[in-house]
């Protein structure tokens, strides 16, 4: 996995499982690999990799079993709220940069509506 | 864990380490940064107990550095050193017959990852395969603190990788690892503390992730602020 | 220690193969010419002669070899095998004292055993140390020489000179160590090691010409054992203060 090299790894690793879970590459209640496991697997820091799994446990996407590991909530309302947070993301940063550039809101959108047509299109 | 306090060595004028007062902590990984002759190399050596200190002290868990600082501490410098009628089979024994926590097991498997064989004369390598051999030996000890002095130079990327895996192997909570290289990209990811040192002196210590969240920079941004050209430090 | 007096016994081991091969080579000349249907004295002459400068020359060159290495295991990046080892310099430069004394004993019980051997060969009888020690009186009086050799003085003479060896190498070492430490490797040491190395022979010598004038005059046998004394405190002295400077002020 290439890195941006300033911007906090942990976060980084956490977009990426938050994505694995949203997209179901990982299913509700699936064990993550320990910390120590996840640390060699992404090229690490074992604390950065501990650190990961310490936020997605704060924030609810993960729960930990002292002894067994650390697992993808089962939650499915959790994991339908963590998918509206991604959307909602990838969007605000979608309109500040497209804003920047000075398109308006028709713009955007007719740009928009076209692109996604294409992009259905491209998957049939 | 390992400490040294005003640390400093002289070789007739010119000062290798001035008045360096560092503190590391096991659990922690640290990148030790600077171009050549900033000091990084005579720091770890006077870790090691290769060097002497001129004034100033190097302590390990409160002693100076000495018989037993040695049992527990791996050092790796970047020149080679191996007695010229080994093989690398000979290293191993050498190894395993000085230092309580090698592991030949893990020395051959090393061996193995990195492409190498235990039959091959030290005077005979390449200085790839040299580089190599010193990281498989170093690494295939179960020490507390590893000092690792430039173990990416002169290897190619596969095998970076490898030690890079066998270096996050090596970590543990109890584990203290130092490791200076002029590859700083590489130590990105891994490193959680990065020591910059410039012609003999500490300019900072600072946790990567601090430098991320609170300035916005890579270690290797940081590192091109304090040594490029214009840099106020 | 037992570690490291295997690998300085590898360390050496080159100088001695070499000896060994050139002995074999001598000895095979020897044994050659000495079966002879009519024995060639002549060739049992050289390759006599070519034995005894082989074991004489051997015992030197082992000696000096040791000093090489040290010079090599102090002086190159090799120095980091020993010194990253948990030891002292105390047990470092202890190992290779008794490395070079043990090579050294072996070496003359194997040129010994060698020649004893070989004059069975010859004279077709067994030699014994009474033999040799009328052997060597014969020798003494055919060069107007006194003769009062006893065994106690002959063992004593062996002991003084291994007493004596013994202080050499140390104060050997000693120059080469304090060479290393201050001048770190740089061209000369060398020559420098050579220099101190003499200056403190020297030092010592003069130091022990004083003490034994000093005391009221004895038997040559009582002498011999100040001697003997003598070299090994010096040695003992030397030994620590070598150790010492390793542990303390060598940097490699």
């Amino acid at each position: 996995m290439k890195y941006d090299n300033a911007i906090p790894i942990y976060l980084q690793v956490i977009r990426v499982i938050e994505r694995d879970i949203v997209t179901g590459r990982l299913a509700p209640g699936d064990k993550l690999p320990s910390a120590r496991d996840l640390a060699l697997v992404h090229g690490i820091n074992p604390n950065t990799a501990a650190r990961v799994y310490r936020e997605l446990e704060q924030s609810g996407v993960c729960f930990t079993r002292r002894g067994l590991g650390t697992f993808v909530t089962e939650d499915e309302g959790r994991i339908r709220a963590l998918h509206e947070e991604m959307a909602d993301d990838i969007v605000s940063r979608f309109v500040s940069e497209i804003m920047e550039i000075g398109m308006t809101r028709e713009e955007t959108i007719s740009l928009l509506e076209k692109r996604i047509e294409s992009c259905s299109k491209a998957e049939n | 864990m390992l400490e040294s306090r005003e640390l400093t060595k002289k070789y007739g004028s010119k000062t290798a380490v001035d008045h360096v007062s560092i503190s590391l902590e096991p659990g922690h990984i640290y990148a030790m940064l600077g171009p050549n002759g900033s000091g990084k190399t005579t720091w770890m050596k006077m870790a090691g107990g290769l060097v002497k200190p001129t004034s100033g002290e190097i302590l390990y868990n409160g002693a100076p550095i000495g018989i037993n600082s040695k049992r527990d501490i791996a050092y790796m410098s970047t020149e080679p050193y191996f007695y010229n009628w080994m093989t690398a089979k000979d290293v191993g024994k050498y190894y395993q017959d000085f230092f309580a926590d090698f592991s030949m097991e893990r020395y051959h498997e090393l061996l193995e990852r990195m492409e190498l064989t235990p039959d091959l004369k030290t005077k005979a390598l390449s200085s790839g395969m040299m580089a190599k051999l010193k990281i498989a030996v170093t690494m295939a000890r179960d020490a507390r603190v590893y000092l690792l002095d430039e173990p990416l130079n002169g290897i190619d990327l596969l095998a970076r990788d490898e030690i890079m895996r066998s270096i996050l192997q090596s970590s543990g909570s109890d584990k203290l690892l130092l490791i200076s290289s002029h590859l700083v990209e590489e130590l990105e990811t891994i490193a959680d503390y990065a020591i910059f040192l410039k012609q003999s002196h500490l300019i900072e210590i600072v946790a990567t992730d601090t430098l991320r969240e609170e300035q916005g920079k890579s270690v290797a941004d940081r590192y091109r602020e304090i040594y490029g050209h214009g840099g106020e430090n | 220690m037992g570690k490291l007096l295997k690998y300085e016994f590898r360390k050496t081991m080159f100088l001695k193969l070499i000896m060994l091969v050139l002995t074999a080579v001598a000895e095979v000349l020897f044994l050659f010419a000495a079966y002879r249907k009519d024995p060639d004295s002549p060739l049992i002459g050289i390759s006599i002669f070519l034995l005894v400068m082989i074991a004489s020359a051997g015992i030197t060159f082992i000696g000096l070899y040791s000093m090489l290495v040290l010079q090599r295991d102090l002086n190159t990046k090799q120095s980091y095998m020993l010194f990253m080892t948990p030891h002292s310099g105390y047990t470092i430069v202890g190992a290779k004292v008794l490395e070079n004394g043990i090579s050294l004993l072996l070496t003359g019980v194997f040129y010994s055993l060698l020649a004893a051997l070989d004059i069975y060969i010859i004279f077709k009888q067994y030699v014994t140390l009474d033999d040799i020690v009328r052997m060597i009186q014969d020798m003494l009086r055919s060069m107007d020489l006194p003769t009062e050799l006893s065994a106690t003085t002959a063992v004593l003479i062996f002991f003084t000179l291994l007493a004596s060896w013994l202080s050499t190498i140390v104060c050997a070492y000693l120059a080469i160590i304090l060479s290393a430490a201050v001048l770190a490797g740089k061209r000369f040491s060398g020559v420098v090691s050579f220099i101190l190395f003499l200056a403190i022979t020297i030092a010592f010598g003069r130091i022990a010409n004083l003490i034994l004038k000093a005391l009221p005059s004895m038997k040559i046998e009582s002498s011999m054992l100040v001697q003997i004394g003598m070299s090994l405190v010096l040695s003992v002295i030397l030994y620590l203060i070598s150790g010492w400077m390793v542990d303390k002020k060598l940097s490699v």
